[in-house]
Protein backbone atom coordinates (compact mmCIF):
# COMPACT_ATOMS: atom_id res chain seq x y z
CA UNK A 1 0.00 0.00 0.00
CA UNK A 2 1.25 3.14 -0.84
CA UNK A 3 0.60 6.34 1.41
CA UNK A 4 2.10 9.52 0.77
CA UNK A 5 1.87 10.53 4.25
CA UNK A 6 3.07 7.22 6.09
CA UNK A 7 6.18 7.27 3.79
CA UNK A 8 7.35 11.11 4.33
CA UNK A 9 6.38 9.89 8.07
CA UNK A 10 9.09 6.90 7.83
CA UNK A 11 11.65 9.02 5.84
CA UNK A 12 11.53 11.72 8.88
CA UNK A 13 12.08 8.63 10.80
CA UNK A 14 15.20 7.41 9.35
CA UNK A 15 16.55 11.31 8.79
CA UNK A 16 15.97 11.77 12.69
CA UNK A 17 18.00 8.24 13.69
CA UNK A 18 20.60 9.71 11.92
CA UNK A 19 20.48 13.08 13.12
CA UNK A 20 20.53 12.15 17.24
CA UNK A 21 23.18 9.80 16.06
CA UNK A 22 21.57 6.46 15.88
CA UNK A 23 22.22 5.17 12.29
CA UNK A 24 22.33 1.73 14.34
CA UNK A 25 18.75 1.96 15.07
CA UNK A 26 17.85 2.46 11.16
CA UNK A 27 17.50 -1.57 10.35
CA UNK A 28 15.74 -1.62 13.89
CA UNK A 29 13.40 0.90 12.11
CA UNK A 30 13.27 -0.88 8.98
CA UNK A 31 11.87 -4.16 10.22
CA UNK A 32 9.46 -2.15 12.71
CA UNK A 33 7.95 -0.63 9.27
CA UNK A 34 7.84 -3.98 7.51
CA UNK A 35 5.54 -5.07 10.71
CA UNK A 36 3.67 -2.25 10.28
CA UNK A 37 3.02 -2.35 6.37
CA UNK A 38 2.15 -6.46 7.55
CA UNK A 39 -0.65 -4.66 9.92
CA UNK A 40 -2.04 -2.10 7.46
CA UNK A 41 -3.00 -4.77 5.10
CA UNK A 42 -4.47 -7.45 6.96
CA UNK A 43 -8.17 -7.26 6.46
CA UNK A 44 -8.93 -6.56 9.93
CA UNK A 45 -12.93 -6.48 8.88
CA UNK A 46 -13.54 -10.41 8.96
CA UNK A 47 -14.19 -11.95 12.15
CA UNK A 48 -13.13 -15.24 13.29
CA UNK A 49 -17.01 -16.34 13.08
CA UNK A 50 -17.16 -15.06 9.68
CA UNK A 51 -19.31 -12.24 10.92
CA UNK A 52 -18.57 -8.48 10.69
CA UNK A 53 -15.70 -6.96 12.85
CA UNK A 54 -16.24 -6.30 16.73
CA UNK A 55 -18.36 -3.10 17.48
CA UNK A 56 -19.39 -3.43 13.66
CA UNK A 57 -23.36 -3.32 13.85
CA UNK A 58 -24.39 -3.37 10.37
CA UNK A 59 -26.34 -6.39 9.46
CA UNK A 60 -24.65 -8.78 7.03
CA UNK A 61 -26.20 -8.67 3.54
CA UNK A 62 -27.45 -11.78 2.45
CA UNK A 63 -28.03 -11.60 -1.12
CA UNK B 1 -2.56 -29.76 57.74
CA UNK B 2 -0.86 -30.73 60.57
CA UNK B 3 2.44 -30.58 61.69
CA UNK B 4 2.31 -34.02 62.72
CA UNK B 5 0.69 -35.31 59.49
CA UNK B 6 2.95 -38.75 58.88
CA UNK B 7 5.41 -38.96 55.70
CA UNK B 8 5.29 -41.17 53.00
CA UNK B 9 8.29 -40.18 50.87
CA UNK B 10 8.61 -41.56 47.42
CA UNK B 11 11.51 -43.58 46.38
CA UNK B 12 13.18 -40.35 44.37
CA UNK B 13 12.83 -38.21 47.61
CA UNK B 14 14.71 -40.72 49.95
CA UNK B 15 17.91 -40.54 47.43
CA UNK B 16 17.58 -36.79 46.35
CA UNK B 17 19.79 -33.92 47.38
CA UNK B 18 17.48 -31.74 49.14
CA UNK B 19 18.58 -28.62 46.68
CA UNK B 20 16.70 -31.27 44.09
CA UNK B 21 13.11 -31.70 45.77
CA UNK B 22 10.21 -30.30 44.37
CA UNK B 23 8.82 -27.54 46.38
CA UNK B 24 5.81 -30.10 47.42
CA UNK B 25 8.12 -32.41 48.28
CA UNK B 26 9.91 -30.57 50.70
CA UNK B 27 6.76 -28.92 52.04
CA UNK B 28 5.94 -32.38 52.93
CA UNK B 29 8.97 -33.30 54.59
CA UNK B 30 8.96 -29.73 56.45
CA UNK B 31 5.66 -31.22 57.83
CA UNK B 32 6.63 -34.16 58.75
CA UNK B 33 9.63 -33.12 60.82
CA UNK B 34 12.25 -34.86 58.69
CA UNK B 35 13.23 -31.12 57.07
CA UNK B 36 13.90 -28.00 58.38
CA UNK B 37 13.41 -24.60 55.99
CA UNK B 38 16.44 -23.65 57.34
CA UNK B 39 18.19 -26.59 55.90
CA UNK B 40 16.28 -26.59 52.71
CA UNK B 41 17.54 -22.48 52.39
CA UNK B 42 21.15 -23.20 53.40
CA UNK B 43 21.08 -26.19 50.65
CA UNK B 44 20.13 -23.21 48.29
CA UNK B 45 22.28 -20.64 49.06
CA UNK B 46 25.09 -23.28 48.82
CA UNK B 47 24.36 -24.17 45.28
CA UNK B 48 24.13 -20.15 44.66
CA UNK B 49 27.35 -20.06 46.05
CA UNK B 50 28.81 -22.96 44.04
CA UNK B 51 27.38 -22.12 40.87
CA UNK B 52 26.21 -18.62 40.37
CA UNK B 53 29.39 -17.34 39.41
CA UNK B 54 29.14 -19.37 35.96
CA UNK B 55 25.77 -19.42 35.49
CA UNK B 56 24.94 -15.65 36.54
CA UNK B 57 20.92 -16.71 37.73
CA UNK B 58 21.33 -14.17 40.55
CA UNK B 59 21.90 -10.55 41.02
CA UNK B 60 20.93 -9.65 44.69
CA UNK B 61 20.95 -12.66 47.13
CA UNK B 62 19.02 -11.48 50.22
CA UNK B 63 20.73 -14.92 52.31
CA UNK B 64 20.41 -13.20 55.82
CA UNK B 65 16.71 -12.21 55.46
CA UNK B 66 16.23 -15.79 53.51
CA UNK B 67 17.57 -17.90 56.97
CA UNK B 68 16.04 -15.29 59.45
CA UNK B 69 12.66 -16.01 57.46
CA UNK B 70 13.41 -19.89 57.34
CA UNK B 71 13.70 -19.99 61.06
CA UNK B 72 10.71 -18.27 61.55
CA UNK B 73 9.00 -20.66 59.21
CA UNK B 74 10.49 -23.62 61.28
CA UNK B 75 8.91 -22.11 64.14
CA UNK B 76 5.48 -21.39 63.15
CA UNK B 77 5.42 -25.20 61.59
CA UNK B 78 6.83 -26.56 64.77
CA UNK B 79 3.84 -24.83 66.62
CA UNK B 80 1.49 -26.48 64.29
CA UNK B 81 0.76 -22.82 62.46
CA UNK B 82 0.91 -23.80 58.35
CA UNK B 83 0.54 -21.02 56.13
CA UNK B 84 -0.02 -23.21 52.94
CA UNK B 85 2.33 -25.30 50.59
CA UNK B 86 4.94 -22.68 50.33
CA UNK B 87 5.35 -22.35 53.95
CA UNK B 88 9.60 -22.24 54.41
CA UNK B 89 10.11 -23.15 50.34
CA UNK B 90 12.96 -20.96 48.97
CA UNK B 91 11.77 -18.78 46.33
CA UNK B 92 13.25 -16.62 43.63
CA UNK B 93 11.87 -13.07 42.33
CA UNK B 94 13.17 -11.68 38.98
CA UNK B 95 14.59 -8.47 39.71
CA UNK B 96 12.06 -6.78 37.89
CA UNK B 97 9.48 -7.53 41.06
CA UNK B 98 9.77 -5.10 44.16
CA UNK B 99 11.30 -6.97 47.17
CA UNK B 100 11.74 -3.89 50.33
CA UNK B 101 14.83 -3.98 51.21
CA UNK B 102 16.52 -4.68 47.93
CA UNK B 103 17.48 -2.30 44.99
CA UNK B 104 15.24 -3.42 41.94
CA UNK B 105 17.71 -3.33 38.98
CA UNK B 106 15.82 -4.44 35.98
CA UNK B 107 19.28 -6.17 34.78
CA UNK B 108 20.26 -2.18 34.13
CA UNK B 109 22.62 0.56 34.99
CA UNK B 110 19.43 2.51 34.23
CA UNK B 111 18.19 2.08 37.78
CA UNK B 112 19.48 3.26 40.66
CA UNK B 113 20.91 0.62 43.29
CA UNK B 114 18.48 1.79 46.29
CA UNK B 115 16.50 -0.37 47.91
CA UNK B 116 12.97 -0.59 46.97
CA UNK B 117 10.77 0.75 49.29
CA UNK B 118 8.00 -1.62 49.51
CA UNK B 119 7.09 -5.25 48.49
CA UNK B 120 5.18 -6.19 45.26
CA UNK B 121 1.62 -6.98 45.51
CA UNK B 122 3.01 -10.53 44.36
CA UNK B 123 6.21 -10.36 46.99
CA UNK B 124 3.84 -9.40 49.91
CA UNK B 125 1.02 -12.25 48.86
CA UNK B 126 4.61 -15.10 48.95
CA UNK B 127 5.63 -13.15 52.51
CA UNK B 128 2.28 -13.52 54.44
CA UNK B 129 2.35 -17.56 52.48
CA UNK B 130 5.36 -18.01 54.51
CA UNK B 131 8.21 -18.14 51.42
CA UNK B 132 11.90 -18.20 51.61
CA UNK B 133 12.69 -14.89 49.84
CA UNK B 134 16.09 -15.86 48.68
CA UNK B 135 17.36 -13.15 46.05
CA UNK B 136 16.80 -11.22 42.64
CA UNK B 137 17.40 -13.05 39.60
CA UNK B 138 18.76 -11.96 36.34
CA UNK B 139 17.27 -10.96 33.07
CA UNK B 140 16.96 -9.45 30.09
CA UNK B 141 17.69 -5.78 30.75
CA UNK B 142 13.68 -4.47 31.15
CA UNK B 143 12.43 -7.65 30.11
CA UNK B 144 13.06 -5.93 26.94
CA UNK B 145 14.72 -9.31 24.91
CA UNK B 146 14.52 -13.31 25.26
CA UNK B 147 17.75 -14.45 25.54
CA UNK B 148 18.88 -12.60 28.86
CA UNK B 149 22.37 -11.90 27.48
CA UNK B 150 21.57 -7.83 27.33
CA UNK B 151 21.81 -7.10 30.60
CA UNK B 152 24.06 -5.09 33.17
CA UNK B 153 25.25 -8.22 35.58
CA UNK B 154 26.66 -10.31 32.82
CA UNK B 155 24.65 -13.05 30.31
CA UNK B 156 22.38 -15.88 32.14
CA UNK B 157 24.24 -19.10 31.17
CA UNK B 158 21.63 -22.32 30.24
CA UNK B 159 21.96 -24.71 33.18
CA UNK B 160 23.12 -27.54 31.15
CA UNK B 161 25.14 -25.96 28.94
CA UNK B 162 27.34 -22.70 29.92
CA UNK B 163 27.57 -21.51 26.72
CA UNK B 164 24.12 -21.53 25.38
CA UNK B 165 20.82 -19.30 26.01
CA UNK B 166 18.64 -20.07 29.09
CA UNK B 167 16.69 -17.86 27.20
CA UNK B 168 14.55 -15.21 28.67
CA UNK B 169 13.73 -12.39 29.36
CA UNK B 170 13.15 -14.91 33.25
CA UNK B 171 16.38 -16.64 32.32
CA UNK B 172 17.79 -16.08 35.78
CA UNK B 173 14.60 -17.27 37.13
CA UNK B 174 15.13 -20.72 34.83
CA UNK B 175 18.53 -21.36 35.95
CA UNK B 176 18.14 -20.92 39.55
CA UNK B 177 15.22 -23.48 39.78
CA UNK B 178 17.02 -26.14 37.05
CA UNK B 179 20.24 -25.66 39.48
CA UNK B 180 18.41 -26.19 42.82
CA UNK B 181 18.81 -22.85 44.15
CA UNK B 182 15.04 -22.16 44.51
CA UNK B 183 12.05 -24.89 43.81
CA UNK B 184 10.62 -22.11 42.72
CA UNK B 185 11.39 -18.50 41.01
CA UNK B 186 9.02 -15.78 40.02
CA UNK B 187 9.09 -14.18 36.85
CA UNK B 188 7.00 -11.90 34.32
CA UNK B 189 5.82 -12.47 30.63
CA UNK B 190 4.95 -10.01 28.33
CA UNK B 191 5.54 -12.12 25.58
CA UNK B 192 6.65 -15.40 26.66
CA UNK B 193 9.18 -14.42 29.44
CA UNK B 194 8.01 -16.46 31.79
CA UNK B 195 7.14 -19.79 29.09
CA UNK B 196 10.39 -19.02 26.96
CA UNK B 197 13.49 -19.70 29.37
CA UNK B 198 11.25 -22.37 31.23
CA UNK B 199 10.86 -24.22 28.13
CA UNK B 200 14.33 -23.81 27.44
CA UNK B 201 15.70 -24.98 30.62
CA UNK B 202 13.15 -28.45 30.81
CA UNK B 203 10.73 -26.27 32.98
CA UNK B 204 7.13 -25.81 33.92
CA UNK B 205 6.51 -21.83 33.09
CA UNK B 206 3.00 -20.59 33.88
CA UNK B 207 1.37 -17.94 32.45
CA UNK B 208 -2.09 -16.71 33.70
CA UNK B 209 -5.24 -15.16 31.97
CA UNK B 210 -4.21 -11.26 31.86
CA UNK B 211 -5.26 -9.85 34.83
CA UNK B 212 -5.17 -13.09 37.03
CA UNK B 213 -2.13 -11.83 39.05
CA UNK B 214 -1.31 -8.54 40.25
CA UNK B 215 1.52 -6.24 38.38
CA UNK B 216 1.77 -3.53 41.21
CA UNK B 217 4.89 -2.96 42.08
CA UNK B 218 6.87 -4.52 39.07
CA UNK B 219 8.94 -2.43 36.61
CA UNK B 220 6.56 -2.90 33.04
CA UNK B 221 7.33 -3.90 29.51
CA UNK B 222 3.85 -3.19 28.15
CA UNK B 223 0.70 -2.77 30.64
CA UNK B 224 -1.34 -4.72 28.24
CA UNK B 225 0.59 -7.68 27.63
CA UNK B 226 2.50 -8.06 31.00
CA UNK B 227 1.80 -10.93 33.49
CA UNK B 228 3.41 -12.66 36.58
CA UNK B 229 4.21 -16.39 36.99
CA UNK B 230 5.89 -19.27 38.31
CA UNK B 231 8.44 -21.26 37.09
CA UNK B 232 9.14 -24.64 38.45
CA UNK B 233 10.21 -28.17 38.28
CA UNK B 234 6.39 -29.47 38.29
CA UNK B 235 2.83 -28.78 36.91
CA UNK B 236 1.97 -29.12 41.08
CA UNK B 237 4.89 -26.85 42.19
CA UNK B 238 3.65 -23.92 39.84
CA UNK B 239 -0.02 -24.38 40.77
CA UNK B 240 0.85 -24.33 44.44
CA UNK B 241 2.48 -20.78 43.21
CA UNK B 242 -0.09 -19.68 41.06
CA UNK B 243 -2.79 -20.25 44.24
CA UNK B 244 -0.64 -18.14 46.47
CA UNK B 245 -0.02 -15.48 43.92
CA UNK B 246 -3.96 -15.33 42.51
CA UNK B 247 -4.96 -15.15 45.96
CA UNK B 248 -6.55 -18.37 45.55
CA UNK B 249 -7.10 -20.91 48.00
CA UNK B 250 -4.58 -23.95 47.40
CA UNK B 251 -5.62 -26.57 45.24
CA UNK B 252 -3.11 -29.20 44.09
CA UNK B 253 -3.65 -30.08 40.21
CA UNK B 254 -6.21 -32.78 39.49
CA UNK B 255 -5.63 -34.47 36.52
CA UNK B 256 -8.56 -35.84 34.52
CA UNK B 257 -8.94 -38.98 32.84
CA UNK B 258 -6.70 -39.23 29.23
CA UNK B 259 -9.91 -40.59 27.51
CA UNK B 260 -12.08 -37.45 28.81
CA UNK B 261 -9.61 -34.83 27.01
CA UNK B 262 -10.17 -33.00 24.05
CA UNK B 263 -6.97 -30.67 22.91
CA UNK B 264 -6.45 -28.82 19.87
CA UNK B 265 -3.32 -28.80 17.68
CA UNK B 266 -2.86 -25.66 15.34
CA UNK B 267 -0.93 -26.86 12.11
CA UNK B 268 -1.40 -23.65 10.92
CA UNK B 269 1.88 -21.33 11.34
CA UNK B 270 2.08 -22.74 15.04
CA UNK B 271 3.87 -25.73 13.67
CA UNK B 272 4.97 -24.29 10.37
CA UNK B 273 8.72 -23.62 11.56
CA UNK B 274 10.13 -26.00 13.98
CA UNK B 275 13.51 -27.31 14.05
CA UNK B 276 13.73 -30.69 13.10
CA UNK B 277 14.32 -31.87 16.32
CA UNK B 278 11.39 -30.12 18.21
CA UNK B 279 9.16 -31.23 15.34
CA UNK B 280 10.23 -35.06 16.37
CA UNK B 281 9.73 -34.42 20.01
CA UNK B 282 6.70 -32.64 19.35
CA UNK B 283 5.50 -35.59 16.95
CA UNK B 284 6.46 -38.13 19.67
CA UNK B 285 4.67 -36.30 22.11
CA UNK B 286 1.40 -36.26 20.29
CA UNK B 287 1.28 -39.85 19.71
CA UNK B 288 2.13 -40.67 23.32
CA UNK B 289 -0.88 -38.96 23.96
CA UNK B 290 -3.61 -40.04 21.36
CA UNK B 291 -2.03 -43.70 22.61
CA UNK B 292 -3.07 -42.51 26.23
CA UNK B 293 -6.54 -42.06 24.82
CA UNK B 294 -6.60 -38.36 24.77
CA UNK B 295 -8.66 -36.93 21.79
CA UNK B 296 -6.27 -34.36 19.46
CA UNK B 297 -8.05 -32.28 16.89
CA UNK B 298 -6.86 -29.61 14.08
CA UNK B 299 -8.03 -26.15 14.57
CA UNK B 300 -6.78 -22.77 13.55
CA UNK B 301 -6.52 -19.20 14.66
CA UNK B 302 -7.60 -16.65 11.68
CA UNK B 303 -5.07 -13.76 11.62
CA UNK B 304 -2.40 -15.71 12.93
CA UNK B 305 0.22 -14.66 10.50
CA UNK B 306 -0.52 -11.17 11.89
CA UNK B 307 -0.01 -11.80 15.42
CA UNK B 308 3.89 -10.64 15.36
CA UNK B 309 2.88 -7.00 13.56
CA UNK B 310 0.19 -7.04 16.47
CA UNK B 311 2.33 -7.51 19.46
CA UNK B 312 5.07 -5.02 18.48
CA UNK B 313 2.05 -2.66 18.01
CA UNK B 314 0.51 -2.89 20.87
CA UNK B 315 3.76 -3.06 23.39
CA UNK B 316 6.20 -0.71 21.49
CA UNK B 317 4.30 2.30 22.03
CA UNK B 318 3.76 1.42 26.14
CA UNK B 319 7.52 0.63 26.05
CA UNK B 320 8.14 3.78 25.00
CA UNK B 321 6.00 5.54 26.95
CA UNK B 322 7.65 4.21 29.74
CA UNK B 323 11.71 4.71 29.04
CA UNK B 324 10.96 8.11 26.90
CA UNK B 325 12.82 10.18 30.07
CA UNK B 326 15.73 7.80 30.86
CA UNK B 327 16.58 7.30 27.28
CA UNK B 328 16.97 10.99 26.86
CA UNK B 329 18.48 11.46 30.11
CA UNK B 330 20.87 9.13 30.79
CA UNK B 331 20.99 6.53 26.58
CA UNK B 332 24.76 5.55 27.74
CA UNK B 333 23.13 3.28 30.45
CA UNK B 334 21.26 0.98 28.49
CA UNK B 335 22.89 -1.99 26.85
CA UNK B 336 23.02 -1.15 23.07
CA UNK B 337 20.75 -3.92 21.72
CA UNK B 338 18.03 -2.47 24.29
CA UNK B 339 18.29 0.99 24.04
CA UNK B 340 17.85 0.78 19.73
CA UNK B 341 14.89 -1.40 19.87
CA UNK B 342 13.86 1.28 22.35
CA UNK B 343 14.48 4.49 20.79
CA UNK B 344 12.56 2.73 17.87
CA UNK B 345 9.82 2.12 19.69
CA UNK B 346 9.32 6.01 19.88
CA UNK B 347 8.47 5.82 16.19
CA UNK B 348 5.00 4.67 16.31
CA UNK B 349 2.19 5.93 13.96
CA UNK B 350 -0.87 6.27 16.59
CA UNK B 351 -2.77 4.63 13.49
CA UNK B 352 -1.13 1.57 13.87
CA UNK B 353 -1.51 0.71 17.66
CA UNK B 354 -5.19 1.04 16.51
CA UNK B 355 -4.71 -1.35 13.91
CA UNK B 356 -2.63 -3.79 16.43
CA UNK B 357 -5.87 -3.30 18.68
CA UNK B 358 -8.29 -4.62 16.07
CA UNK B 359 -6.35 -7.22 15.42
CA UNK B 360 -5.96 -7.89 19.43
CA UNK B 361 -10.02 -8.40 19.32
CA UNK B 362 -9.63 -10.62 16.44
CA UNK B 363 -6.97 -12.73 17.50
CA UNK B 364 -8.97 -13.03 20.73
CA UNK B 365 -11.87 -14.62 19.38
CA UNK B 366 -10.44 -16.35 17.29
CA UNK B 367 -8.92 -18.34 19.83
CA UNK B 368 -11.64 -18.42 21.73
CA UNK B 369 -13.27 -20.04 19.08
CA UNK B 370 -10.27 -22.20 18.15
CA UNK B 371 -10.90 -23.26 22.09
CA UNK B 372 -14.70 -23.54 21.94
CA UNK B 373 -15.56 -26.98 22.38
CA UNK B 374 -11.81 -28.49 23.69
CA UNK B 375 -10.17 -28.05 26.81
CA UNK B 376 -6.59 -27.05 25.67
CA UNK B 377 -4.91 -26.21 22.92
CA UNK B 378 -1.39 -27.67 22.19
CA UNK B 379 1.66 -26.46 20.63
CA UNK B 380 5.19 -26.86 21.40
CA UNK B 381 6.73 -23.73 23.62
CA UNK B 382 9.45 -22.57 21.84
CA UNK B 383 10.48 -23.60 18.00
CA UNK B 384 13.61 -24.50 18.46
CA UNK B 385 16.25 -25.79 21.34
CA UNK B 386 18.59 -23.70 23.57
CA UNK B 387 20.85 -21.89 21.29
CA UNK B 388 24.59 -21.11 21.87
CA UNK B 389 25.14 -17.44 23.38
CA UNK B 390 25.44 -14.53 20.36
CA UNK B 391 23.35 -16.13 18.07
CA UNK B 392 21.55 -13.71 16.15
CA UNK B 393 19.48 -15.37 13.42
CA UNK B 394 19.03 -19.69 12.59
CA UNK B 395 18.06 -21.53 9.40
CA UNK B 396 14.86 -23.39 9.65
CA UNK B 397 14.16 -25.32 7.12
CA UNK B 398 16.06 -23.31 5.02
CA UNK B 399 15.08 -20.01 5.83
CA UNK B 400 16.44 -17.46 8.13
CA UNK B 401 14.48 -16.44 11.11
CA UNK B 402 16.18 -13.58 13.70
CA UNK B 403 16.22 -15.36 17.40
CA UNK B 404 13.77 -12.84 18.57
CA UNK B 405 11.20 -13.44 16.10
CA UNK B 406 11.63 -17.36 16.35
CA UNK B 407 12.01 -16.90 20.33
CA UNK B 408 8.61 -14.83 21.15
CA UNK B 409 6.37 -16.90 17.80
CA UNK B 410 4.91 -19.50 19.47
CA UNK B 411 3.98 -17.77 22.79
CA UNK B 412 3.55 -13.89 22.25
CA UNK B 413 -0.23 -14.83 20.62
CA UNK B 414 -1.35 -15.42 24.03
CA UNK B 415 -0.04 -12.32 25.51
CA UNK B 416 -2.32 -10.65 22.83
CA UNK B 417 -5.44 -12.77 23.76
CA UNK B 418 -4.74 -13.22 27.18
CA UNK B 419 -5.66 -16.77 27.31
CA UNK B 420 -3.77 -18.84 30.38
CA UNK B 421 -0.82 -20.63 28.96
CA UNK B 422 1.68 -22.93 29.90
CA UNK B 423 4.92 -24.92 28.91
CA UNK B 424 5.99 -28.42 30.16
CA UNK B 425 9.43 -30.66 29.72
CA UNK B 426 8.15 -32.72 26.66
CA UNK B 427 11.86 -34.74 25.97
CA UNK B 428 15.28 -33.70 24.94
CA UNK B 429 16.18 -33.14 20.95
CA UNK B 430 20.44 -33.34 21.15
CA UNK B 431 20.28 -33.31 24.80
CA UNK B 432 18.42 -30.20 24.82
CA UNK B 433 15.26 -29.52 26.52
CA UNK B 434 11.89 -29.75 24.49
CA UNK B 435 8.07 -28.46 25.80
CA UNK B 436 4.70 -28.53 25.07
CA UNK B 437 2.47 -25.74 25.77
CA UNK B 438 -1.24 -26.04 26.78
CA UNK B 439 -3.33 -22.82 26.04
CA UNK B 440 -6.98 -22.97 28.11
CA UNK B 441 -9.98 -21.50 28.58
CA UNK B 442 -10.27 -17.75 29.85
CA UNK B 443 -11.62 -17.87 33.49
CA UNK B 444 -10.05 -21.00 33.63
CA UNK B 445 -6.46 -21.61 34.83
CA UNK B 446 -6.82 -23.90 37.31
CA UNK B 447 -8.72 -26.52 34.92
CA UNK B 448 -5.72 -25.44 32.47
CA UNK B 449 -3.35 -26.89 35.22
CA UNK B 450 -5.29 -29.72 35.66
CA UNK B 451 -5.43 -30.80 32.10
CA UNK B 452 -1.16 -29.59 32.27
CA UNK B 453 -0.83 -32.35 35.26
CA UNK B 454 -2.45 -35.14 33.00
CA UNK B 455 -0.57 -34.30 29.86
CA UNK B 456 2.67 -34.06 32.10
CA UNK B 457 1.86 -37.55 33.61
CA UNK B 458 1.74 -38.79 29.98
CA UNK B 459 4.65 -37.12 28.19
CA UNK B 460 7.39 -38.41 31.16
CA UNK B 461 7.98 -41.50 28.75
CA UNK B 462 9.21 -39.00 26.43
CA UNK B 463 12.44 -38.93 28.34
CA UNK B 464 11.71 -35.82 30.98
CA UNK B 465 14.22 -33.73 31.88
CA UNK B 466 14.12 -31.62 34.89
CA UNK B 467 17.21 -29.60 33.32
CA UNK B 468 19.33 -30.35 36.67
CA UNK B 469 23.05 -30.26 36.36
CA UNK B 470 24.23 -32.09 39.62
Amino acid sequence: MEDAIVNAWEDWARAQLAARGRADAVPVFEGFARAARTLRQADWNQRADGGDAPGDTEPERRD
Amino acid sequence: MAATRPETPSPSAVTEPLHALTAIEAGRRLRAGSLTSEALTRACLARIQALDGIHRAFITVTADEALDAAREADRELAAGRDRGPLHGIPVSLKDLIDQAGAPTTAGSRVRPMTPAPRDAVVTARLRAAGAVLIGKTNLHEFAFGTTSEDTAFGAVRHPLDPERSAGGSSGGSAVAVALGMSPISIGTDTGGSVRIPAAACGLVGLKAAYGEIPCDGVVPLSETLDHVGPLARTVADAAAAYCILSRRTARPPVPPPAGSLRLGRLPEYFEEVLSPGVRAAYTRALDMLTQAGVRIEQVAVPHAAEIPAVYLHLMAPEAAAYHARTLESCPERYTPAVRARLEVCRYMLAEDHVRARQGQRMLRAGVDAALASLDALILPGLPIEAFPLGTEAVDVDGTRHTIRNLTLRLTQPFNITGHPAVVLPAGRSNGLPVSLQLVGHHGATPLLLDVAAAVEAIVAGVGRDDGRAD
